[in-house]
């Protein structure tokens, strides 16, 4: 087995850099103050920053990168503490460089002062500093934990001179906003925003190449990840490993590390965008479809890795296992849909027994988490993206002391076929109904069989 | 006794010299020399043996008879070349596939030898006609005539000649049969003439008598009485001189012309009988001019040597071999009364015409043979496989090897199973290689991939986690990287207290420092925050990247990780910032636990996001069944069945298939047997079922 080029578990810089050319070239030779790269999980943030921080060491311009990972600090101690970290980092790291500008030691003064302090030092030299912050969601925290600071920081990165910053994080950055006072600025008004997406086509391949693999074999990789750059890692590595795409792709689509940051990354959106998904998986995918406030952010997920755009009018889910772990969910959790103004109450029962299995797992995954969805009482609609039904503002009750969650499920679907269809002209609905008083005497796989029958008749 | 018998082995030493001297001139194709040594080495050793010992455990293949056969074919000697082939077949070396092989070719070879031997033109045409010419000297033609009939009938002289012989032989017969009738005639004359001469004179009738006398003396010259008669008669006569004398001296002229005409008819005679004599001999000078001698040889399957002998006695200018019709070869013979020459011609399958013109000094042909041939077909050899020699060898060191082994292989079980050897290790960690079965793939997997990515091995109880990273602990050191010296540091964290595990780590780092000779840092706080971690971490780095010939890689295997599930989200975040660090390009973790929690509270990344989780299952069945069999192979067996059971029962988990056969094992000793059995393996459970039970 060859040495595995690919790299997972660690930020890359240098030679195992790929793609953002457009992105890095921006960055480096932005005039703005502060710019802020929103990126998900997994994209590549510390990689990019750690990339920056190489090529304004190599360039030879007057350029101090200053690379500062946030994380953990919590307030202005903590802030302090990790700033003195990088700045230690950076000595280790480009201690010639350190030594050509006689940079002074750090003061243990609060982090905005020691950042000013580095600032003037440097202007006397003549020199830019590029303040590269990762992990900026802390600043979350520091909001809700020591928010002058904050507002100091953000004093001392929008105003002084020869200072450029950028930060890094995830969307979910956005929400400082509610953590501040409304008396202050949002921290994050005046940053120059920019989205860490996925790679072009191009920029795939070159990474996919360092593979050797064949044509075939790449251009398969390069359309199950569809220019995720964790994944493209990911399905590089494992190919060479593995030798067989096939299994490497099965392997992935239940990969624990792979969905939990599909999941991480899922959960960090906010619900819209997440129902935007769902509608776009569900065969919601013309732009014109939604309304101009959705577009926005229909663009916004295109540009965050999540949606593919082709031809500026159509969406579909990009990468594979993406779609493959929306798909899990959607199965998992039936009752969770996207509403709609334009979906309708649910009417047509001839509809509810064409997709009476779909309504069983509904009701299979409430008893799963220890309630009982109460089907008189919820209002079922049809969604008028995919027809599907589920239930708008299920009313749910307390369940305790049930034997098998199945037989409860069973009992809640009879209790709305029953009420909602009282006479049926079916011998297997009233088969349904006759095995349903009692369902501790068959088997669960007998009544999900008999369904599938009663769902079969339905549709035909 | 000794130095007889080494004296013996060096003679018997001896004759592998002459045989390989011997087929190395054959090959060479001195094939004169090749007999004589190979005839030296059948002096000492005369029979052939596919196994003829040289020294110790030296052998070769002797095989001198069909080498001597065939080199004398070569060479033409024929008759030897079929004495030496017979002796090959005597010795059997037609046993050896490639030796039957030339000896079946060199059979058939001398088989169209004798047979083209048959299609010769006739043998030198001299034949030997002194006695018939003896005979005609003695002039017993009837003898000379009988001998060439005799002759004749032999085949030795050809038809012409023969029948010009007869003729005139038959000619000289008659001639001598005449010439003897008329000497007899002439005898009886004499008689009649002497009686009626003395009559004559008794009756005194002497001029008659005279007459009589003179007749006898032309028949007689010599005769006395005739010539005393006629002298006196003459001497009385010559006085009277009368007329009845001189009558009869006229008589005796007449008579004498009588006798002359005779004698020049017996002249005649003679004559021609001297010329029947010339015609003989020229015939015999004739016939002395030979016929060239045409003899073919096979000598491939195709392939014939054509062969021309000619002995003379007139100078010769050139021969010319024509092969059906068509010249093939011309030899010049300035000043040459004989010659032998050859010529390789490939014959096709049909009758062949071949001619021999042999060209006097006067450019005219002066003898000439002729021959027809048809090539015999030759069986369809078989297909000779090739035993190159050395293989034998190697066999036969090969399966001395394996004797020695197994040998010493009996010797190890039997001493294995006196020291009660029980190789299982169930309940500490695997740290012998030799024992640690199943991961290899996955071990390579990770050496293949480390240098990139840090890991996080996760998996049940008792499934290998921990004997995995000792198995990478022993290995990464030896691991050839163009890039990296892999340095690991077994770092356990079980019963780590979270306000230790900083200066936990830090601890372990300083004792592998100290194994790698490299000088610890100042001692440690006492209590060691993420942030003094890092920086000593950065030093030790620094201080690695100066003593190391490559670039450093520290490997952190940290063990029993789920204990990090407990800790503040402020440590795991401080672990995380490590790896954020410029110096992480000199820092690993390969991470093994049971379980992470992934309620990751904190804004930020949690630190196992970038780690590839990777899953230890339980053994295949290969596997396990490779746990099972192969530390007690040799000394212990397991039955089938037996095998089948403790997969089924241990789940293929190493643990428990570990736990069942030290059991079974120390069973089977108490036992004092070696085989292992399904009864074995259930009774080994029921006394340890509960152990078992938890385990799964």
């Amino acid at each position: 087995m060859k040495r595995n080029p690919f790299v997972t578990g660690r930020w890359v810089q240098g030679p195992q850099y790929f793609g953002r050319k457009e992105l890095l070239h921006r960055l480096s030779t932005s005039r703005e103050a502060c710019e802020w790269v929103i990126g998900m999980r997994r994209m590549g943030k510390t990689s990019l920053l750690r990339e920056l921080e190489r090529r304004f060491h190599e360039s030879g311009k007057p350029a101090f990168p200053l690379f500062w990972d946030v994380q953990g600090s919590y307030d202005e101690d903590g802030l302090r503490e990790s700033l003195l970290d990088a700045l230690e980092d950076s000595n280790d790291t480009y201690a010639d460089k350190w030594e050509l500008m006689s940079i002074p030691s750090p003061t243990k003064a609060p982090c905005h002062q020691v950042i000013k302090s580095l600032c003037r030092h440097l202007h006397s030299h003549g020199v830019e500093v590029y303040l590269l912050v990762d992990e900026s969601e802390e600043f979350l925290n520091i909001a809700k934990n020591d928010a002058e600071t904050l507002v100091r920081l953000r004093k001392c990165m929008q105003s002084t001179q020869n200072l450029h910053t950028i930060l890094c994080s995830t969307p979910r950055l956005e929400s400082l906003y509610k953590e501040q006072s409304s008396e202050t600025s949002p921290f994050l008004h005046g940053f120059n925003v920019q989205f860490l997406g996925s790679l072009a086509d191009d920029e795939s391949l070159t990474l996919i190449n360092q593979g050797e693999f064949d044509g075939l074999t790449a251009e398969e990789i390069l359309l199950l990840a569809e220019g995720n750059p964790y994944q493209l890692q990911l399905l590089g590595k494992m190919q060479i490993e593995m030798g067989d795409l096939h299994k490497v792709v099965l392997e992935l689509e239940t990969n624990p590390a792979l969905q939990q940051v599909i999941e991480v990354n899922f959960d960090l959106l906010t619900t819209s965008d997440q129902d935007l998904i769902r509608d776009v998986m569900a065969g919601k995918t013309q732009l014109q479809a939604y309304q101009p406030y959705e577009q926005s952010s229909l663009l916004k997920l295109e540009k965050l890795g999540f949606l593919h755009c082709f031809e500026s009018q159509n969406f579909s889910i990009r990468s594979h296992f993406f779609r493959k772990w929306l798909q899990r969910k959607t199965e998992q959790n039936p009752s969770i849909h996207t509403v709609h103004v334009e979906d309708l109450a649910l009417n047509d029962w001839q509809l509810a027994l064409s997709q009476l299995m779909s309504l069983y797992q509904i009701f299979v995954e409430f008893r799963q988490k220890g309630v009982a969805l109460d089907g008189q009482l919820t209002e079922f609609f049809i969604s008028s993206v995919d027809r599907k039904i589920y239930p708008k503002q299920p009313v749910l009750q307390e369940v305790s002391n049930q034997t098998e969650f199945w037989h409860g499920a069973i009992s809640d679907l009879k209790c709305l076929l029953h009420y909602k269809i009282p006479n049926s002209q079916s011998w297997t609905l009233s088969r349904f109904f006759e095995l349903a008083e009692k369902p501790d005497l068959r088997t669960e796989n007998e009544f999900i069989d008999l369904i599938a029958l009663i769902e079969a008749e339905a549709q035909l | 006794m000794l130095i007889f018998l080494l004296f013996f082995q060096l003679q018997n030493g001896k004759f592998n010299e002459y045989y390989d001297s011997g087929i190395q001139a054959y090959e060479e194709k001195n094939y004169p020399e090749a007999i004589r040594l190979l005839k030296k080495a059948v002096e000492l050793r005369a029979d052939s043996s596919p196994n003829a010992k040289i020294s110790g455990v030296r052998f070769i293949e002797y095989y001198p008879y069909h080498y001597l056969a065939t080199a004398h074919y070569l060479i033409r000697d024929m008759e030897n070349a079929e004495r030496y082939m017979q002796l090959a077949f005597r010795n059997e070396e037609d046993q050896d596939k490639r030796v039957a092989e030339k000896l079946n070719f060199l059979r058939i070879f001398l088989e169209d030898w004798r047979t083209s031997k048959a299609a010769q033109t006739p043998p030198v045409a001299k034949v030997d006609l002194s006695p018939v010419f003896e005979y005609i000297r003695l002039k017993r033609y009837q003898d000379a005539i009988r001998l060439l009939d005799n002759m004749r009938a032999n085949d030795s002289l050809n038809t012409d000649l023969y029948s010009m012989l007869i003729r005139l032989l038959d000619e000289l017969k008659s001639s001598l049969d005449r010439t003897e009738e008329f000497n007899a005639q002439r005898q009886r004359n004499l008689l009649n003439l002497l009686e009626d001469a003395r009559a004559k004179v008794a009756s005194g009738q002497h001029e008659a008598a005279y007459l009589s006398y003179q007749k006898v003396s032309f028949l007689d010259p010599n005769n006395r009485e005739a010539q005393n008669f006629i002298a006196d008669f003459d001497l009385r006569e010559t006085e009277t001189n009368s007329e009845a004398y001189q009558q009869l001296l006229k008589q005796v002229k007449e008579l004498r012309a009588e006798k002359e005409a005779k004698d020049r008819e017996l002249e005649a005679a003679e004559s021609a009988t001297q010329i029947r004599l010339e015609e003989i001999k020229t015939l015999f000078q004739k016939q002395a001019v030979p016929l060239p001698t045409i003899s073919l040889v096979r000598i491939s399957e195709q392939m014939y040597q054509i062969s021309v002998q000619y002995q003379g006695e007139s100078l010769l200018s050139k021969a010319i071999l024509k092969i059906n019709g068509k010249n093939a070869r011309e030899w010049v013979l300035s000043q040459k009364t004989n010659f032998t020459v050859t010529h390789n011609q490939p014959l096709i399958d049909q009758d062949n015409l071949i001619q021999v013109e042999i060209f006097g000094q006067d450019e005219h042909i002066l003898s000439q043979g002729k021959t027809h041939f048809t090539p015999p077909a030759l069986p369809k050899p078989p297909q000779i496989r090739h035993t190159f020699p050395f293989l034998r060898w190697l066999l036969i060191v090969f399966c001395l090897l394996l004797f020695i082994s197994y040998w010493v292989f009996q010797r190890n079980q039997r001493k294995a199973f006196r020291l009660r050897f029980n190789p299982y290790i169930a309940g500490a960690p695997v740290m012998r290689g030799d024992m640690f079965y199943g991961r290899e793939a996955l071990l390579k997997q990770i050496l293949n991939t480390i240098h990139n990515n840090s890991l996080m091995i996760y998996g049940e109880r008792r499934i290998g986690k921990t004997s995995f990273l000792h198995q990478l602990y022993k290995l990464l050191p030896s691991v050839e990287d163009p890039e990296y010296l892999f340095l690991p540091v077994m770092i356990d964290l079980q019963g780590i207290d979270e306000t230790q595990f900083f200066a936990h780590l830090d601890h372990e780092i300083q004792l592998a420092l100290q194994q790698w000779s490299l000088p610890a840092l100042e001692v440690a706080p006492e209590s060691m925050d993420g942030r003094v971690f890092t920086q000593r971490l950065r030093q030790v780095i620094h201080d690695l990247k100066n003593a190391c010939p490559k670039a450093p890689k520290l490997v952190l295997l940290l063990d029993e990780v789920d204990i990090m599930n407990g800790y503040s989200e402020r440590t795991n975040q401080q672990l995380r910032a490590v790896f954020m660090k410029g110096f992480a390009h000199h820092l690993v973790a390969i991470m093994a636990g049971i379980h992470i929690s992934k309620r990751w509270k904190s804004e930020g990344s949690p630190w196992y996001n970038f780690f590839e989780q990777i899953e230890l299952r339980p053994f295949s069945r290969e596997q396990a069944e490779e746990l099972v069999t192969r530390p007690v192979r040799g000394i212990y067996r397991y039955d089938p069945a037996a095998v089948t059971q403790i997969l089924q029962i241990s789940a293929c988990k190493p643990y428990i298939i570990q736990k069942l056969c030290v059991n079974l094992v120390a069973h089977v000793l108490n036992e004092n047997k070696r085989r292992i059995t399904e009864r074995d393996v259930q009774y080994v459970y029921r006394e340890i079922q509960h152990e078992v039970e938890r385990a799964v």
